[in-house]
């Protein structure tokens, strides 16, 4: 007897690390599509390219806190605009979170977001305009993987 | 996909705080009443209402399905700095109410709103206007 519910949570298990790859997946293909949403704004007045080659978004596991994509952008801003790269620690996520981060590393990025009303804001306004657009992307590779 | 009316719900969202009954408790912690409630682009206006203010930005319109879309929009709320955040804190309260679907449903001729989920953003300050600000977001499905 309990080696028959020995298989079934051995079964449970592994539908629960497919659902969760299925989950990271998705969630990386709407990171690319987040990445190109917001290089692709007109909302900032961007005067060194600083902002349009630091803009990312990258998806952050336990595993793999995407530091090395923040890196990159970090590196992209420090290129073109040295002085105003930023970089603060954020915390990764917890053990059961799988996080999808928009960022660009500059010390001005909050003053975009807030400044006459977020008149020049590019992050919230992108995450709300894609949110619909995320959660059918990760939906849909998870309904994939349970095919 | 079929959007919504932009414009018609836009002046809903924005009568909702500036002319219903709803948004009267509103109007009466503001520094001129329906005066103090502007559209987001009025904040280049060298002379600015008196606080505290609200501020509209109209956000996104997606299309969720064939017949819903999501709308945000951002209701800025000002004040100034000697005034700290208590005056926009009380805020808080009556425009979540006044959204309240279930008391005050947010409907046009054209656009019906459905579900409306209001959320607070954190205190900072809005360096270029010199002023303190909370941002209050809107999630309208319609």
């Amino acid at each position: 007897m309990s080696g028959e519910f020995d298989n079934v949570f051995r079964a449970l298990d592994q539908l629960q690390r497919a659902i969760i790859e299925a989950a990271e997946d998705g969630l990386r293909q709407a990171a690319e599509d987040v990445t190109a949403f917001l290089q692709a704004s007109d909302a900032y007045g961007d005067q060194t390219g600083a902002t349009r080659a630091g803009s990312i978004a990258f998806v952050a596991t336990p595993q793999d806190d995407g530091s090395g994509e923040f890196n990159a952008a970090y590196g992209a801003v420090a290129e073109l605009n040295p002085d105003h790269a930023y970089a603060e620690e954020a915390g990764g996520p917890a053990a059961d979170e799988i996080m999808l981060v928009a960022t660009v590393p500059t010390d001005y990025q909050q003053h975009l977001e807030t400044a006459n009303a977020g008149d020049h804001a590019t992050l919230r306004p992108s995450m709300e305009a894609l949110t619909p657009q995320i959660q059918a992307t990760w939906t849909r590779a998870v309904e994939a993987k349970l095919r | 996909m079929i959007f919504s009316d932009p414009q018609a719900l836009i002046a809903a969202v924005f009568a909702r705080l500036a002319e219903d009954d709803a948004g009267a408790p509103v109007r009466d912690l503001l520094g001129a009443g329906a005066g103090s409630i502007i559209h987001a682009r009025r904040l280049r206006d060298q002379v600015l209402p008196l606080r505290p203010i609200l501020a509209l930005r109209a956000g996104s319109q997606v299309p969720l399905e064939r017949v819903l879309n999501q709308a945000s929009f951002t209701w800025w709320v000002y004040d100034d700095p000697a005034q700290d955040y208590a005056r926009i804190n009380a805020l808080l309260r009556p425009i979540s109410d006044a959204y309240d679907r279930r008391r005050y449903p947010l409907a046009t001729p054209t656009v019906a709103a459905g579900s409306v989920q209001i959320q607070a953003g954190q205190e900072t300050e809005d360096t270029a206007l010199g002023l303190l600000v909370r941002p209050v977001y809107l999630t309208i499905i319609c």
